[in-house]
């Protein structure tokens, strides 16, 4: 039995080959998921800065008024801060060559009110639109919405990647032994001959699965041992797609942690077996020393980021990339005694791809980094107006996404405002 | 119908039903339909809050406090000012929530009822403060004669004569009435693969069969007396203490390159030695050093001593290796033995236990800017039950920010550091690298001065503050909760629930209920642990026997009992570490290709990433939920074991064979004719029979569904086998990688006659196919 007859006998079996979420197990209906053909649809790609960025050395530029300045807010002046297009950044590392060369596909958003100054729930709220604990991640969210069958329909590199059980995540490791895991049937990956088994007896273990499956879920009633049999089921189901993995890997994988992270989110986005992915790198929380330690970190940061354009660009998928990049929190405004800056819960992120307005900077704060109120329609300063949080642009994704009205967004609601961030 | 929740009577015969396993008692106690989550006030007066004059339920002072008092009053109407951060932060009651920790209900009680004692004009400022009768920043909240207004002064005549009731258990039973639990034998089998990853033997499951629960008890104690379940100890506590990142086959530091060569100018005494020598000798001192906390977690449990010494042990403990890098005399029965572990200490160090340890030292580093906050906020988490971060979930407003110092000043920050900074200032003299350097110039003035809660260390102890601390936090009602919660974690794979925070959450009153049931029950466990004088075993025996680790079905649930039940089940996927025991304690063999290689589920550079596993180092968390990719893991290892141990089994004698004790290769279901042979028949489903039972767990009738599935299976393959052997197709030949032509262990070369390297049959190819088959099931993965 192939895997299309799989799912067909377990659909006319009633079962749920998808993860079932956790509040019910009734397949979701009415969303925009593709029928197990290999996913060529947008590819959602989260960069979380992890440990608390500091968008003033980035994006959202705050100097000293003079070098003579007691307590600056940071070490470079007000007069250097320089400018590519409509974004202003800090005269600092990397940022010139990124900014300019990117400006146009960026969209940078200022200003925005994480609500804490804690690492778990900084990340939380970045990356799942909500202060408070048991939603999904954003990139976990899509891939459920997308293709969760998928065998590595989310794919995570570390930051905050909680699935709320609406999707399996997948974490890459050794990728090397790949090659033994796409091809578990064969003694030698290489040799197609040399299966452990007849194909008959590989199809008489599958047929015999699937019928045990049934019994299994038609006699289990816990709704989390329910899940568990169903979630191995659809990882069983989606295996076999692995091996088109092996046709997109680069054969020599980069030195560089965060660039190879690229390179393996790609590869499986191009074998249309992910949806979504959590790139991450750590490094941020710079209490001490901050501008020796953090200016190069966010320079590690952008020349990955420009890595990960070029090689999309490359591979034909630029057009498909959406990627959000943001962090924890931001960093205090001025230094403490060691030269650090301690957590701010203040920050920016910065998104790119199809429907992202490039050239655009939305959110304003003043000199201290705290942020200002907008009018929701205008997005302008407005004393009456309200603050960007992370779930204002949630919901822009998702409305961006077409899932803004799904089930699954129902079942994970964001209250709040639909701002036009991205019109 | 499936029947493996329960075990028959003699291993073999007829196996019980669904229906006659054991089940919670039903009450006739109600459970709440509503849909309002006006918070859980209705939902828990509804179902169980009588008082004993009122001739129902007995309700003790702290459940009347918490169903009557906090959830409709307090957690309403007072919580908005009166916290560290709200408008009535500077007034003297302060109510958390169960951000706090495990004892917050009790904290606020504390706080409750001394505001009840304070008096004015005969009457208790807890009635006079709501109801403006005198000043009340708040105003009036609740009138005089109010429903409020009769609780509180209930609560009042309560505080003055308590109500103490005895537990009979009716909220536990009625929460879990339907739910299948797994039996004392099934039970056993479990336990036993997770604490010692072996099957229990005839004589074990015998007993427990015969003796019951009490029985279970006395054959877990006995396996807790072993190196196995030590090891498994250690397992659980490096997924929080992540030392394992030091050691020689991981990805970290070496363990021995974070000493200090000042302090331990012996440390690689080991290059001496001659080649050969050396490099075993620098392994089993490097990883000696990395796992000294975790072993001396599993030297206290082993020496019975109480597990509240993993914090207070004024020693370290060594073996013959690490001895010599450390430089400290210690006197061992085989010098030459890494697992012979001996109580050492480090002249002029304060040890404290694990909180002193170097290697956590440096796993959990601070900076001059942290000041041992890092550290702090693990020890809250390690050993008090409580996530600091969690405080600061709470809104925040950077533009009200602008003080000198926030976090000695600021609400905003005052919140978590009031709580961390004093604890960060206890291990004030161990610096950035974990060393033992006390600062010259004493401790930071800007912060709040070194202690534990509202315990400030004594002047006098400045030189000892980590051998203080840990007599603080081994005196706190938390220090159980924690050793519960962490064994919960490691034995189920499920993290305990946390109390939901969103009243307008579908599931609110469904997961409130579900958290006050398992806060109850591993209460009690923690109580069970304080009363044996912090015996480990206790907590393990007791978590063992909840329905949280027995739960394996339930009778039709509706959408209600559904939500209720969410967390409840035995559907844990193994982690790497734990398949890989279990696949050798059911076959035998280990999975690697040889006894030399590595093992494909622990090491980092085959499979241990892939599923789902840790590497202490960047890696720390475990995924819980299979994957493609992990699917394609538990393939591959069903495949290749299958094959590797499927012949070599047969080469066994039959008493001897773990997988097919009731068949022999020659056994073929039919004749040449097609006609079934029965014996050959019999035989051939008795050991299926046998495996569905050693495999997964099941105990089924011969002609159970399950097992015809498997004997078709096998016969399917056999007649394909047959045909294509008698056409050529298929090589009579087993592949090279499945025969048996020697012994494992010893790579020595079987004797020809008990070589089989032939399937002239397609017996062994189609009990191959039954071995795949049963080792990708969802029962042999999980447990």
């Amino acid at each position: 039995m192939d895997r299309r007859t799989f799912i067909k006998v377990c659909s006319l079996a009633g079962l749920s080959v998808v993860a079932p979420v956790v509040r019910g197990e009734e397949p979701l209906s009415g969303k925009p998921r593709r029928d197990y053909a290999p996913y060529d649809g947008l590819f959602f790609v989260m960069v979380n800065a992890g440990g608390g960025w500091d968008p003033t050395h980035l994006c959202d530029p705050k100097g000293a008024g003079s070098p003579d300045e007691v307590d600056p807010i940071n070490n470079f002046l007000e007069a250097d801060i320089e400018q590519a297009g409509n974004i202003r950044y800090a005269p600092v590392g990397g940022n010139a060559a990124f900014f300019q060369k990117h400006y146009q596909r960026l969209c940078v958003i200022n200003g925005i009110d994480m609500k804490t100054n804690g690492h778990d729930a900084g990340s939380r709220h970045t990356w799942s639109g909500r202060l408070g604990e048991g939603w999904p991640s954003l990139s976990a969210f899509l891939a459920a919405s997308f293709a969760p069958e998928q065998p590595m329909a989310f794919l995570s590199f570390g930051g905050f990647d909680l699935t709320a059980g609406i999707v399996a995540r997948t974490r890459s490791g050794n990728v090397n032994a790949l090659a033994n895991l796409a091809y578990p049937e064969r003694r030698d990956p290489n040799d197609p001959e040399s299966t452990f088994h007849s194909q008959f007896a590989i199809d008489a273990i599958s047929n015999a699965h699937a019928g045990r499956a049934e019994a299994l879920l038609a006699g289990q009633n816990l709704p989390k041992i329910r899940q568990a049999m169903s979630t191995l089921f659809t990882a069983r189901a989606g295996s076999n797609e692995l091996k088109k993995l092996q046709e997109y890997l680069p054969e020599n994988l980069d030195q560089d942690g965060f660039r190879r992270q690229v390179q393996v989110a790609l590869a499986a986005y191009r074998a249309g077996i992910c949806v979504s992915c959590n790139l991450h790198l750590g490094g941020f929380d710079t209490h001490g020393n901050h501008d020796a330690q953090h200016i190069p970190r966010l320079q590690t940061l952008l020349e990955g980021l420009d890595f990960l354009f070029d090689e999309a660009e490359a591979a034909g998928v630029i057009d498909r990339t959406l990627v959000v990049v943001g962090s924890d929190f931001g960093r205090t405004p001025g230094y403490n005694e060691q030269a650090g800056k301690d957590h701010w819960s203040v920050t920016s992120m910065m998104l790119a791809g199809p429907g992202i307005p490039g050239n655009r900077v939305i959110g304003v704060t003043d000199d201290g980094h705290r942020p200002l109120a907008l009018d929701p329609g205008s997005l302008q300063p407005s004393e009456s107006g309200i603050r960007i949080e992370p779930k204002h642009i949630h919901r822009a994704l998702r409305k961006l996404a077409g899932v803004s009205d799904s089930e699954l967004a129902a079942m994970f609601p964001l209250d709040g405002e639909d701002l036009p961030l991205f019109s | 119908m499936i029947r493996y929740v329960g075990t028959p009577g003699d291993g073999n015969g007829p196996a019980p039903n669904l229906a006659e396993q054991p089940t919670m008692k039903p009450t006739t106690r109600r459970r709440t339909t509503l849909s309002v989550p006006i918070v859980l006030a209705a939902l828990l007066i509804a179902s169980s809050c009588k008082d004993e004059n009122d001739g129902g339920a007995c309700v003790d002072n702290a459940t009347y406090f918490k169903e009557e008092i906090w959830v409709p009053i307090l957690s309403q109407n007072c919580i908005q000012c009166h916290t560290t951060t709200g408008a009535a932060k500077d007034s003297d009651f302060i109510l958390v929530t169960s951000d706090w920790g495990p004892d917050w209900l009790e904290r606020n009680m504390e706080v409750v009822e001394e505001i009840a004692k304070r008096t004015y004009e005969g009457e208790s400022w807890l009635v006079l403060k709501p109801t403006n009768t005198i000043e009340h920043g708040g105003g009036e909240r609740i009138s005089v004669g109010s429903e409020e207004y009769e609780r509180f002064k209930t609560l009042i005549e309560r505080i003055e004569d308590p109500v103490v009731c005895e537990d009979d258990g009716a909220a536990e039973a009625d929460f879990f009435e339907g739910v299948v639990l797994l039996d004392e034998v099934a039970t056993l089998r479990k336990a036993s693969l997770s604490l010692v990853g072996r099957l229990p033997t005839e004589t074990e499951e015998q007993r427990v069969r015969d003796g019951g629960f009490e029985a279970l008890d006395a054959v877990l104690d006995e396996m807790m007396q072993t190196d196995a379940f030590y090891s498994r100890i250690e397992e659980i506590y490096n997924d929080y203490f992540l030392t394992d990142r030091y050691l020689s086959s991981g990805n970290g530091t070496p363990a021995i390159d974070l000493l200090d060569p000042e302090d331990y100018p012996n440390a690689y005494w080991f290059e001496d030695l001659p080649e050969g020598e050396y490099e075993v000798a620098a392994r089993f001192a490097n990883d000696a050093v990395a796992r000294e906390a975790l072993k001396l977690v599993s030297y206290v449990v082993k020496q019975g001593r109480p597990f509240s010494e993993i914090l207070t042990a004024d020693y370290m403990v060594v073996n013959p290796f690490s001895a010599k890098v450390y430089g400290v005399n210690a006197s061992f029965e085989d010098e030459y033995d890494p697992n012979e572990w001996v109580e050492a200490r480090l002249p002029g160090i304060p040890h404290a236990g694990v909180l002193s340890s170097h290697m956590m030292m440096n796993r959990f580093p601070t900076t001059p800017t942290n000041r041992n906050r890092h550290r702090s906020r693990k020890v809250f988490e390690f050993f008090l039950a409580t996530d600091v971060q969690r405080l600061g979930d709470r809104p925040i407003d950077p533009t009200n920010i602008q003080d000198f110092n926030p976090t000695m000043n600021n609400p905003n920050c005052t919140l978590c550091h009031a709580i961390i900074d004093p604890v960060a200032g206890t291990f004030q003299n161990w610096d950035e690298l974990g060393r033992y350097r006390p600062p010259e110039g004493g401790w930071f003035t800007d912060m709040r001065p070194p202690g534990f809660g509202d315990e400030v260390l004594p002047a006098d102890q400045f030189d000892a503050g980590l051998p203080w601390l840990a007599q603080q936090i081994v005196q706190d009602p938390r220090f159980a909760a924690s050793v519960v919660h962490i064994m919960f974690k490691g034995l189920s794979g499920q993290d305990p629930l946390r109390e939901p925070t969103d009243t307008s959450a579908e599931d609110y009153l469904a997961r409130v209920r579900a958290f006050e049931v398992q806060s109850e029950i591993f209460g009690e466990i923690a109580n069970k642990f304080r009363d044996s004088d912090y015996d480990l075993r206790v907590v393990i025996k007791e978590i063992v026997k909840t329905p949280y680790y027995r739960a394996a079905n339930a009778e039709p649930l509706d959408e209600t009992r559904a939500l209720e039940l969410a967390e409840v089940g035995t559907g844990r996927l193994l982690t790497p570490e734990q398949l890989h025991r279990k696949i050798q304690a059911v076959t035998g063999y280990p999975w690697r290709r040889d006894a030399d290689s590595d093992d494909y589920l622990l090491d980092l550079d085959w499979y241990r990433i892939f599923y789902g596993g840790i590497d202490s180092d960047t890696v720390v968390t475990r995924i819980t939920e299979p994957n493609g990719i992990m699917a394609n893991v538990a393939a591959r290892m069903a495949n290749e074991v299958s094959c590797w141990t499927t012949a070599r089994d047969f080469v066994l004698p039959p008493a001897e064979r773990r997988l097919f004790p009731f068949v022999e290769v020659s056994f073929e279901p039919e004749d040449e004719n097609g006609f079934e042979v029965p014996a050959a028949a019999q035989a051939i489903r008795t050991n299926i029979q046998y495996l569905h039972q050693r495999m997964l767990g099941e105990y089924l009738e011969l002609n159970d569904p399950e097992i015809n599935r498997t004997y078709e299976l096998f016969l399917s393959v056999w007649k394909d086998g047959r045909k294509g052997l008698a056409d050529d197709t298929y090589d009579d030949f087993l592949p090279f990688q499945c025969r048996a032509i020697d012994d494992y262990w010893t790579g020595q070369e079987l004797p020809d006659i008990q070589k089989i390297e032939r399937d002239d049959r397609y017996t062994i190819r189609a009990w191959m196919a039954v071995m795949t088959y049963l080792m990708m099931d969802y029962r042999f993965l999980h447990e």
